[in-house]
């Protein structure tokens, strides 16, 4: 593969992605875009590791994560993101997993909607229903078991129905 | 009740609006153009061999080159100080004989030969 056509699937790639980080990063495109960019980055410098396994997507998709999962850890606010094995005290934060959430997007349905989310709960129904990423998929972005996404996915479905309720 | 088919389609409905797709990608691609080329995207091994094919043929071209140019440059050097001297001795000017005109004599030789056959721009 040459650095054009690299460059041409970033472009088909790019909009999905700053999406979902997006919505991880509770609205804030420009934190989005920037970390969006170091993934990319790195995918570039780094696109020997790539090995067809996954999907090219899914590729990207798990770099981006993982670039959102370290910029969370040095922001170090309310960053409660649990082992993935520890699934029995996996629940839901007390309140938004992001308090900027509200003052950036009180209008957004669908924040206000995930709000109430764990962050695992968010990642899995942002990259399932937003992204349309399969279990498979969204195990390789997060490295969360199957059986874990499975009951995140579950849980998260329950709040979103709970929340479509009192609409 | 709410089904999965609401959920579906609340969560596509309320899809996070993604703008400036061109400016990002121009921003990016600025990025990339800045960093080395990483030796996965140079391409398949097949056009690096070429591209490295390509590039020998041209620097030995040019080494083929300039190793006739400047046997010519010696030999036109040669000559003319062979007609010169020549001239001076059919001539008898004695001049030529002198050690200080012959090295004059072989520098302007060197020169023009050099030069007309453009080894160095002079």
């Amino acid at each position: 593969m040459t650095k054009e056509q690299f460059i041409e699937m970033i472009t088909r790639e790019q909009e999905s992605l700053r999406r979902f980080l997006r919505g991880l990063c509770s609205g804030d495109g420009f934190r989005a875009d920037d970390l969006a960019q170091e993934a990319l980055l790195k995918a570039y410098l780094s696109f020997e590791r790539y090995e067809g396994r996954s999907r090219f997507s899914t590729w990207l998709f798990r770099i981006a994560f993982n670039c959102w999962y370290d910029s969370q850890k040095k922001r170090g606010k309310e960053f409660e993101w649990l082992s993935f094995e520890d699934t029995s005290s996996v629940g839901p934060p007390d309140g938004p997993a992001d308090s900027s959430m509200d003052v950036i997007y009180e209008n957004q349905q669908l924040y206000m909607a995930i709000g109430n989310l764990s962050l695992q709960e968010q990642t899995v129904i942002l990259l399932f229903y937003i992204e349309e990423k399969s279990i498979k998929e969204i195990e390789i972005i997060t490295g969360m078991p199957s059986g874990t996404i499975r009951s995140h996915l579950s849980r998260g479905r329950r709040r979103l129905k709970e929340y479509l309720e009192t609409l | 009740m709410k089904t999965e088919q609401d959920i579906r389609r609340f969560m596509q409905e309320n899809r996070i609006p993604v703008s400036g797709n061109d400016a990002f990608m121009a921003n990016l691609i600025r990025q990339i153009d800045s960093l080395p080329v990483p030796a996965s995207l140079a391409g398949s091994d097949t056009d690096v061999q070429e591209n490295i094919r390509k590039v020998k043929e041209i620097f030995q071209g040019q080494a083929k080159r300039r190793k006739r140019q400047a046997l010519i440059a010696s030999l036109i050097s040669i000559i003319f100080c062979l007609v010169i001297f020549t001239a001076g001795y059919v001539f008898h000017i004695s001049g030529i004989r002198n050690p200080m005109t012959i090295t004059i004599l072989g520098f302007m030789a060197t020169v023009m030969a050099v030069r007309w056959t453009g080894i160095v721009r002079i």
